[in-house]
This record gives C-alpha cells, structure tokens and sequence, in this order.
C-alpha cells in the first residue's frame, strides 16, 4: 500500500488544465459560500444573544417589580356591575417592546 | 475505492469534488435555514412576554378578588293557615245558631343570596364581585330552571349542582393602562360549584390561554331543611249588626322552613392551556 502511495505520488500524471480550471472555480464559490454562511451565521448569533440577553433582562426587571412604576387601575366588569381595583403596573422594554404586568397596589 | 482511486489516472477527483461540494452546500443551507427559524423563534419572545404577563396579571387579579369570599343562599317557604270563625251574638251576648269556620291555606316561597368578603363584612351589591358571585352561587343552587320559578315550589325543589356546567356572560376585566394587552374572559361554573375562568389573550393572530379554577367548599341542608314554627296570632273583630253583633275570629299560623346552601372559593388551580 505504501510503495503505490509512494508510485501515485511520484506519478506525473495530472488533470487537464479545463478540469484544473473547473475545479479552482468550484473551490472558490465554495469558498464565496462558507464565507457568506459564516458571516451569516455570526450575525445570527450577535442578535440572538441580544434578543436573549434583552429577555432575560426584560424579566428579571419585572420579577424585581421595581418602585419607580405607575399606579393605575384595572376595572372588573360583570353586566352593569363593576369593580376598580387599584394596581401597580410594572413595565420593562424586551427587544423594543413594552411588557406590562400589573399587581395589587400595596399598603 | 481508495485502491481503484489510487490507480486511477482519469479526471474523476473533479466529479468528487463537485459532489463532496454539493453535499456541503446542501448541509449548510439547511442548517442556516433550521438557525434563522430558531432566531426567529427567539425574536417572537418579547410577544410572548406581552400576552403572558396580560393574561397572568388577569389570572392573579382575579383569584385574589374572588377567593375568600363566601355567598350563603337561603331559601324560604312560608306555609300560612288562616282559620276564620263567624258567630252571631244576640243583644244579650249569647250565641245563636252555629259559628261557621272558614280555612284558607298558602304557600309562599322566597330566597335571599347575601355575599361577604373574608373577614365577614357584607360585600355591597352592584359590585362585580359581589353580583358575580351571587350569581355563581344561585346558579348552583337553582340550576339551569328559569328565574322566574325560582321563588316557586320547583325553585324549592331544587338540589344543588343538579345542572349542567354553566357559562356566566359577560365578565370583562380593562386596564387604566393603555400599553396592556386586553384579555377575554369566559367564566363557567361547574356542577360541584367550581368557578373557572378561561383567560386569554391574543396579538398578531397568536393565543396565550390561562385557566384558572376556584375550588367550592360547599355547606348544605337542602336534605334536612330547619323548620321555624308554627307561630300563632289570633285577632278577634267584633262588629254590631241590625240583628245583634257579629264576631270573627281570624286565627293565622305559619311555618317557615328555610333551606341554606353557603359556599366559598378558594384558588384551586391554575393551567396553561384552554
């Protein structure tokens, strides 16, 4: 096996110069394609790191329902009958969005 | 194949370059493809964010409004007898003739619903609450029969939670705060007195549903209802006629039996999901 590695390394037969051709503009759009794949691929990674740091933040704010948030009321309807109950709405910004949660007001 | 392909001198390496290159340009579209609709998923979070906290704030607002509270349904029948007797009196007193008796007998039916809250105060009516959980309760009581017989011998024949599972129309909850999602609301009772809300949100054609339940806890005496009575009055008129002096005595007797169904909530559960 070593002695035709050898032979099929010493051989001096090639391709001919339109397969070399062929081959090297096969190779580089390969090449135009990984390229574009990985920078593709690393874009995708920043924004989803962003979007999940973004998430995570935007939650623990709400978990941590910080005092600096509104007061306001939500309103229970039943026919003509109502209910306002006095709340807290606490709100944080995810991926550009608002998200609100509301809870009894305290005290 | 790699001895054949090391005896080869043909330009077959092109053909397997461009296969082993195909192969890989098939493989990294599809993972770039499989990625970008992960990352897309990932994007949709913050929505996801909006209608769950909606639905959750919703969710949580209503069980503490409504759990704690208690309604207590009595139901009355009041059996009344009156016994009328008519004698004649001659100038000197005495009694001529036979007194005649007469004997009407009735029998009404009534039911009263009083809500409190937790530490026992009456919840005031047209309230939400208070209307909604009255509701929920007469709804146990009563069942599906028309309101109009609920004060009526079939209203105080009914046994509770013979019925089947009922929706209550109508409940809504608003936000002051115009950046909340709105939720909807479907309220149900079931048949052991259970009050469940389905809460759910939607935005961009996407649902979060939450289901919350109260759990009853029911006390009932519809099987060996008290018995007030009898209680006795007795009025005499006496009135003068041509002839001598008419008497009547009117004497009325009543019963009241009442029938008292009382019922709580507490948070039971509470599930994602319709």
């Amino acid at each position: 096996m070593a002695k035709k590695l050898r032979a099929r390394l010493r051989s001096r037969a090639g391709e001919s110069i339109g397969e070399v051709l062929a081959a090297l503009l096969i190779s580089s759009l390969g090449l135009v394609l990984l390229a574009g794949m990985i920078s593709a691929s690393a874009r995708m990674l920043q924004r989803n790191e962003e979007n999940m740091t973004s998430y995570i933040t935007g939650g623990n704010t709400l978990a941590a329902q910080p005092s600096q948030d509104k007061n306001g009321n939500v309103t229970l309807q039943y026919g003509s009958a109502s209910n306002t109950v006095d709340v807290t709405y606490y709100e944080t910004s995810v991926n550009g969005k608002t998200v609100i949660s509301y809870k009894y007001k305290a005290g | 194949m790699v001895r054949k392909k090391l005896k080869s001198n043909s330009g077959m390496s092109l053909l397997m370059a461009l296969l082993l290159f195909l192969v890989c340009a098939v493989v990294g579209a599809v993972v770039l493809t499989a990625a970008t609709a992960a990352a897309g998923r990932a994007g949709e979070l913050a929505e996801m964010d909006r209608r769950y906290y909606s639905v959750s704030s919703a969710a949580e607002l209503l069980a503490r409004e409504l759990s704690g509270k208690s309604v207590t349904v009595v139901r009355t029948k009041t059996d009344t007898v009156t016994e009328t007797t008519t004698s004649t009196l001659d100038s000197s007193g005495n009694l001529t003739g036979s007194p005649t008796v007469n004997t009407e007998s009735t029998t009404g039916y009534t039911y009263a619903v009083t809500v409190k809250d937790g530490a026992g105060s009456a919840i005031p009516a047209d309230t939400a609450v208070r209307e909604l959980l009255a509701d929920v309760a007469i709804k146990y009581v009563f069942g599906n029969i028309d309101a109009s017989a609920y004060e009526s011998d079939t209203g105080w024949g009914r046994t509770p939670g013979d019925f089947q599972e009922v929706t209550l129309p109508g409940v809504t909850l608003s936000a002051s705060n115009g950046d909340v999602l709105p939720v909807t609301l479907a309220a149900k009772v079931g048949r052991d007195g259970s009050l469940s809300f389905t809460v759910a949100c939607t935005e961009d054609g996407d649902t979060f549903t939450m289901t919350l339940t109260m759990k009853p806890s029911v006390s009932d005496d519809s099987g060996n209802p008290p018995v007030n009575g009898p209680n006795t009055e007795t009025t005499t008129e006496t009135e003068n006629t041509g002839s001598g002096t008419e008497r009547t005595e009117t004497k009325v007797t009543t019963t009241t039996t009442t029938k008292t169904t009382a019922i709580s909530w507490t948070v039971g559960t509470v599930s994602t999901g319709g």
